[in-house]
């Protein structure tokens, strides 16, 4: 389990001090793919840093398994950081070892004997689908590729944590699909814990159970994916996740906004309103996406001006139990 | 078409030897002038206020020392540094105190050539070595110069080709090979073959040096084949 408590960071420059993190409160428990979610700024490279203390917190307390790594002594962080996995947006592979000698890399650091060093190598390369690659040098590689010797590396000391940093961020669509496969796959099959930290809501999406929303060096929002992204309090969640296009002239008063939170966007909703209610609604937005498999999504309806109508309206919905705000 | 005294030096050998010293003078002083001037270039990497061990303090004042070695022109240095041959290698004539006075002279420059080849090195890559839990001191040998070693030799030759040229002044003051036979056969002596002969033979060595070191510079550098 990973605990950050309280951590504030302060970067101290010649135009005076920054505080890139104030008061952050995580819990991250074993086996989550736990998202950090925000713009870029926002603080959340300073924080995944902070996690394994390559930048130390100014205040506050960073526990992995209940030990204070803020406390420990260097040689002891040395070690700890080795049961933390880490991949970054850049790959940062060694551009002077081959694919195998750079896997090799943290075992050889860790004081493991070369051969089980390389068994375990090849094991590694074997699980991130490059085997036939091993003597390859990362110049001759592509960015997918880059990214899973990077993977096969970062597990090689057997970390219970990975964090990554951006990790698909210089990666086209289909090869960030592949990747986030791949982190899966390590998660459900390894029961590595992992840390997605992405300016992009698909990925969190995609693959994350828990995601915290980060807005100038604060949690803005936490909590399971499904609930942060079906119903995004914060206004910069709402931005985040909510594309711009939903953001709505001002001058349109009756509009509504319905959630779909699984099983009940099955059914025909706004045909059969229409149809038992006998009252014209205008579909301005709508947008689903596939969260764990439930179908989860957003639209907004123009609905009639009287009062009478709209009451229909919001009677209707109530009595079907579908979740709506008012809009404007 | 030549001079009769150009025939004599080549006839006697002085020519070849010349050569030779030349080579000799060059590599020896060379080798002695990265093991003071690697150390040294990497120390002022790794404790500057970016690098992996920032040592404020002890960075600014070895880079003073560097500097001001750096920027007494070399005949010069070279003359001051004389007393000092004495002690170190028991003389300060010949070749053995124009060796010395080389190293001296080329280890600062080397310390800085070596620096900014280190300084080369990705940042994110130091930082995912620092991920994995390296040690500072590891950093440096499994990271640090690994990655920086083609730059590295690439700057090694032109530190090389610097060292030659230093050496063909150290004629001036009692050393010997190209420089001294150009200086005192063919300038003192009116011979102005001998300077042209000399020149051309320094200008084939410096060839030589810079094509084998281009080829191994681009055979050692992973990140283009």
């Amino acid at each position: 389990m990973i605990e950050l408590r309280n951590i504030t960071k302060v970067f101290k420059t010649l135009n005076g001090d920054i505080a890139a993190l104030k008061d952050i409160n995580l819990t991250i428990k074993d086996g989550e793919i736990f998202g950090i979610i925000g713009l870029s700024g926002a603080g959340k490279s300073t924080l995944v840093r902070c996690i394994n203390l390559l930048e130390k917190p100014t205040l506050g307390e960073v526990l992995i398994d209940g030990c204070n790594l803020c406390e420990v002594s260097k040689k002891e962080l040395l070690k700890i950081r080795r049961s933390i996995g880490m991949i970054f947006q850049g790959f940062n592979l060694l551009e002077q070892r081959n694919v195998l000698k750079n896997v090799c890399y943290p075992m050889e650091i860790a004081g493991i004997n070369k051969k089980d060093a390389i068994e375990r190598a090849r094991e590694l390369l074997e699980l991130v689908g490059l085997s036939d690659r091993e003597k390859s040098y990362p110049s001759q590689l592509s960015g997918g590729q880059k990214q899973r010797v990077a993977i096969a590396r970062a597990l090689a000391t057997k970390p219970q944590y990975l964090l990554c940093d951006e990790a698909t961020s210089a990666l086209d669509p289909s090869t960030t699909e592949q990747i986030l496969d791949l982190l899966k796959h390590i998660n459900k099959t390894l029961g590595v814990t992992i840390i997605v930290i992405t300016h992009e809501m698909k990925i969190v999406e995609k693959v994350c159970d828990m995601v915290a929303v980060i807005d100038k060096g604060q949690i803005a929002e936490k909590g399971n994916v499904k609930d942060v992204f079906s119903n995004p309090q914060s206004e910069i969640a709402k931005g985040l996740i909510l594309p711009k296009r939903t953001v709505l002239p001002e001058n349109r008063k009756n509009t509504i906004r319905i959630i779909f939170d699984g099983e009940k966007t099955i059914k025909p909703l706004i045909s059969d309103m229409i149809l038992s209610l006998k009252l014209p609604v205008n579909i301005m937005f709508a947008d689903t996406t596939d969260i764990e498999g439930i179908s989860r999504g957003h639209m907004i309806l123009e609905i009639p001006e009287n009062t009478e109508d709209s009451e229909k309206i919001f009677n209707w919905l109530e009595e079907k139990e579908i979740t709506y705000y008012k809009e404007g | 078409m030549f001079s009769d005294m150009l025939v004599s030096l080549v006839e006697k050998g002085i020519l070849q030897m010349g050569i030779w010293e030349t080579i000799y003078m060059t590599l020896i002083s060379t080798f002695f002038a990265y093991v003071l001037g690697l150390p040294l270039g990497i120390l002022l990497c790794v404790t500057d206020k970016e690098g992996i061990y920032p040592i404020t303090a002890l960075n600014k004042i070895l880079g003073v020392i560097v500097n001001i070695f750096r920027s007494i022109p070399f005949i010069l240095l070279m003359i001051a540094v004389l007393p000092a041959a004495k002690i170190v290698v028991g003389t300060s004539m010949g070749n053995r105190a124009m060796i010395f006075t080389l190293i001296i002279a080329a280890a600062p420059y080397v310390a800085r050539m070596v620096e900014s080849s280190v300084k080369e090195v990705d940042k994110g890559i130091i930082e995912a070595a620092h991920s994995m839990g390296t040690p500072s001191f590891k950093i440096i040998y499994k990271v640090l110069i690994p990655e920086a070693k083609p730059s590295l030799i690439t700057g090694g030759i032109i530190s090389m080709v610097t060292i030659l040229g230093y050496s063909a002044m150290a004629g001036t003051i009692g050393g010997t090979g190209l420089g001294q036979i150009a200086i005192s056969y063919g300038y003192q002596r009116f011979q102005n073959d001998i300077i042209w002969v000399c020149v051309i033979l320094t200008i084939i060595i410096v060839q030589i040096i810079q094509e084998i070191g281009n080829r191994v510079a681009r055979k050692t550098d992973k990140r283009i084949n």
